[in-house]
């Protein structure tokens, strides 16, 4: 890490959200957000499109001046030195097509109040890992798009932020390269910097994340550390696997009483008891009706079902559970 | 500062880099010299030989005096040298000698023919035929020529001496000089080129760097790279980093353009001599001139670029921008038009409105300064004016295009455009 950087507010969030709101016109896009990301987090911020994602994360870059709230970073306040110590990937991305690669991150980490000298060396290194170590004299428009977005990547992480905000970050992408932003996401976890994902695909920030928010319509519907947010979520849940799907099978399941609700994945069904059930008598009850299974086993509630949950289907529409794979 | 710097050097760096600085660095000198070079070469052109025919049926002797109007060069601009015969009309028909002499104009030996006709001295027409017939130049040699010959024969008649009275109508020589303390002095056709290049520098460096700025931005909202940027610096800053570095590089070139003016004319007898031709007398510029045009031609150029800024965050496509910058020229335009009443009259009514409406004013107040002394009050007043309204602008530009830079898809509206600035 950097030792340039100030880590003298070590215990403070790095983030510190408090009744954060923005409206366009009579749209409200965000209403009343609070929000802590501790330091080292890796931080899922969650929810379909439109639910208010990137307007507070534009808002945390003072891209756009909340209509009220207030924002902390790193223990003070949103100072240009704070906004130096974060590194940014947005969803909509673009670089200037005509400038020289190694002039374009010159000029990225100058941004972020890097010397050139300073830059330099970095730039080399961070050039050669990704193999593009002979063109940093090609014109950006030169390259091919995942090469583009390659330099992208580093533009945002060239500075060796404490904070990095990938907005997206999988969208567009083709698979080598999510591949690439994978490792490098997991370098910078393993240096302890904190991440902020902001995306749609929730199974995916699942997977990743340790905290999660997610939002709906502008507003939160639940935050916290994951382990949390599944335990204090409430309500059991069971995955069965049926050994040989059948419409009457699933109909079987269905048909129970203490079945609340189920959802059909491929082959499996997971099912969300009503409060009071028991998963035992779910398992006697299936067999006595000669339902046969290969799999019956309790399970936490995965985010989407929580999410589902919260807010009902309409709300979760743009919601993805699977990764999206690039149109590059 | 240091990051509004670092903006600023990279849109002066990108800018100087491109194809199109490095060939209007070039052309531009290249188009003055080539525009001088063929003045002189257009006044030296028209000095062929011409054949010419006149045909004398007065009786009194005319066609001989013409002859030797025409033949002789003094006075004439032109330089064309003009061989002539004489035929005096006898028996002859006139119908078979006109169509000899078209045979002869058919084959080269002959330019034209003209027909002196019996009553030409007392007021009859004189008819020039020939295939030279379009060229003003030389009309006006064979008409003067006439003209000479004809009141000659006139004052004969009336027992005057032509030589004495042509030596006493000589024409008496003039010339003229701008003369004044605090404006520039020297000839009126040297003030009159200076005037215009001033007025033009303005026009044309708002143009053509406003138009950058304009490109810039929309290349960036389109491109998708302004996000990133103002994640990191405020948008003001990037706009005041494009805005400064963009004219910096406008500066830069219109330097080049002035060292090399500055060589040329140091070398300008020389260059003259070569060419046959004098040197033209340079007016003298007081300083109080030179810094008039500075603070103007700044101040304009920033005024029209917080425009342009603000156009190209509305705009979505070049297209669209083109039709954006219409609005803003229309500002500009009335300034080229004031150009030739301000040279008229420096100190009338429209040259002092010119001087204090401010889209106007960094067109006109540079001309003014160069034929007038420009009353205090009213330069103070413009100077002032235009600032102020070059702050509200520029800051007006800044809102519309810190929401403009995010705002994709289609074109704003006018509404969406007034919301913006309410908003932001």
């Amino acid at each position: 890490m950097n030792d340039t950087h100030r880590m003298s507010d070590g215990a403070a969030p790095v983030i510190e959200v408090r009744g954060l709101s923005k409206r366009y016109g009579e749209v409200t896009a965000l209403s009343g957000l609070d929000l802590v990301v501790p330091r080292g987090a890796t931080y899922g911020l969650l929810g379909p499109n439109g639910a208010g994602k990137t307007t507070a994360i534009r808002m945390l870059l003072r891209i756009i001046e909340p209509d009220a709230g207030q924002i902390r970073l790193f223990g003070g306040s949103l100072s240009q030195g704070a906004l130096d110590r974060i590194g940014y990937l947005p969803e909509e991305r673009g670089l200037y097509k005509r400038m020289r690669v190694r002039r374009l991150l010159t000029f990225m980490a100058s941004l972020k109040g890097m010397s050139a000298r300073d830059a330099a060396p970095r730039i080399t290194a961070w050039l050669e890992r990704l193999g593009l170590g002979d063109r940093g004299e090609a014109r950006l428009q030169e390259l091919s798009k995942g090469n583009q977005q390659k330099i992208q990547f580093v533009s945002a992480v060239l500075h060796e932020p404490e904070l990095v905000i990938l907005d997206e970050p999988f969208s567009g992408l083709d698979v080598i390269n999510q591949q690439v932003l994978k490792e490098i996401v997991l370098d910078l976890k393993r240096q302890g910097r904190t991440i902020v994902f902001c995306t749609h695909m929730i199974e995916q920030a699942e997977k990743t994340c340790d905290h999660v928010c997610i939002l709906s319509r502008g507003e939160k519907v639940v935050d916290g550390p994951i382990s949390d947010v599944r335990r204090n979520h409430g309500g059991e849940y069971v995955a069965i696997g049926l050994e040989q799907w059948s419409r009457e099978a699933v109909d079987a399941v269905r048909g129970s009483r203490m079945v609340a609700a189920l959802r059909e994945e491929g082959h499996e069904i997971a099912v969300t008891l009503r409060p009071a059930a028991d998963a035992q008598a779910l398992l006697e009850e299936l067999l006595g009706m000669g339902v046969r299974l290969r799999r019956f086993e309790r399970v936490e509630p995965s985010l989407e079902q929580i999410f589902l949950e919260r807010v009902g289907v309409g709300a979760a529409a743009g919601l993805t559970v699977e990764p999206e794979v690039a149109h590059v | 500062m240091s990051r509004t710097f670092t903006v600023i050097r990279r849109e002066f760096t990108e800018m100087v880099r491109t194809k199109a600085f490095l060939i209007g660095t070039i052309l531009g000198p290249v188009i003055m010299v080539g525009f001088f070079a063929l003045q002189i070469v257009l006044a030296q052109s028209g000095g062929g030989e011409r054949q010419v025919v006149v045909v004398d049926a007065t009786g009194q002797g005319l066609g001989e005096r013409v002859a030797a109007a025409l033949e002789s060069r003094s006075g004439a601009e032109s330089r064309t040298q003009f061989t002539t015969e004489v035929l005096v009309l006898g028996d002859e028909d006139p119908e078979t000698l006109r169509a000899g002499f078209q045979e002869r104009i058919e084959a080269d030996s002959l330019d034209g023919y003209l027909w002196l006709p019996a009553g030409a001295v007392d007021g009859e027409t004189v008819v020039y035929e020939g295939k030279n017939a379009t060229n003003i130049g030389e009309l006006e040699r064979i008409r003067g020529a006439v003209q000479v010959a004809v009141q000659g024969t006139r004052l004969s008649a009336a027992g005057i001496d032509a030589a004495r009275v042509a030596e006493a109508l000589r024409p008496v020589p003039f010339d003229a000089r701008k003369t004044g303390a605090q404006a520039a002095s020297g000839t009126p056709i040297a003030l009159y080129i200076l005037t215009y290049i001033l007025g033009f520098a303005v026009y044309m460096v708002v143009i053509l760097y406003g138009n950058a700025v304009m490109r810039g931005v929309l290349e960036e909202k389109r491109d998708r790279v302004v996000e990133v940027v103002v994640s990191s610096i405020r948008a003001t800053q990037l706009m005041a980093g494009k805005v400064i570095g963009i004219g910096a590089a406008g500066l830069v070139q219109i330097a080049i353009w002035i060292g090399f003016a500055a060589a040329v004319l140091m070398k300008g007898e020389a260059i003259a001599a070569r060419f046959g031709t004098a040197m033209p007398e340079l007016p003298a510029v007081p300083l109080s001139v030179g810094l008039i045009f500075g603070f103007f031609f700044l101040a304009g150029f920033f005024l029209y670029a917080g425009m342009y800024a603000a156009m190209g965050a509305i705009a979505t496509t070049d297209q669209e921008a083109q039709q954006l910058q219409f609005p803003v020229i229309m500002l500009l335009l009335p300034g080229i038009m004031m150009m030739t009443p301000v040279l008229n009259d420096p100190d009338g009514a429209i040259a002092v409105a010119g001087s204090l409406i401010p889209f106007t004013a960094p067109i006109v107040m540079p001309m003014r300064a160069v034929v007038t002394g420009i009353p205090p009050l009213q330069l103070t007043g413009s100077i002032l004016i235009v600032v102020l309204t070059m702050l509200v602008l520029l800051w007006t530009s800044a809102k519309i295009y810190r929401i403009g830079i995010l705002s994709t898809g289609k074109r704003a509206s006018l509404g969406e455009v007034w919301r913006w600035l309410r908003t932001a």
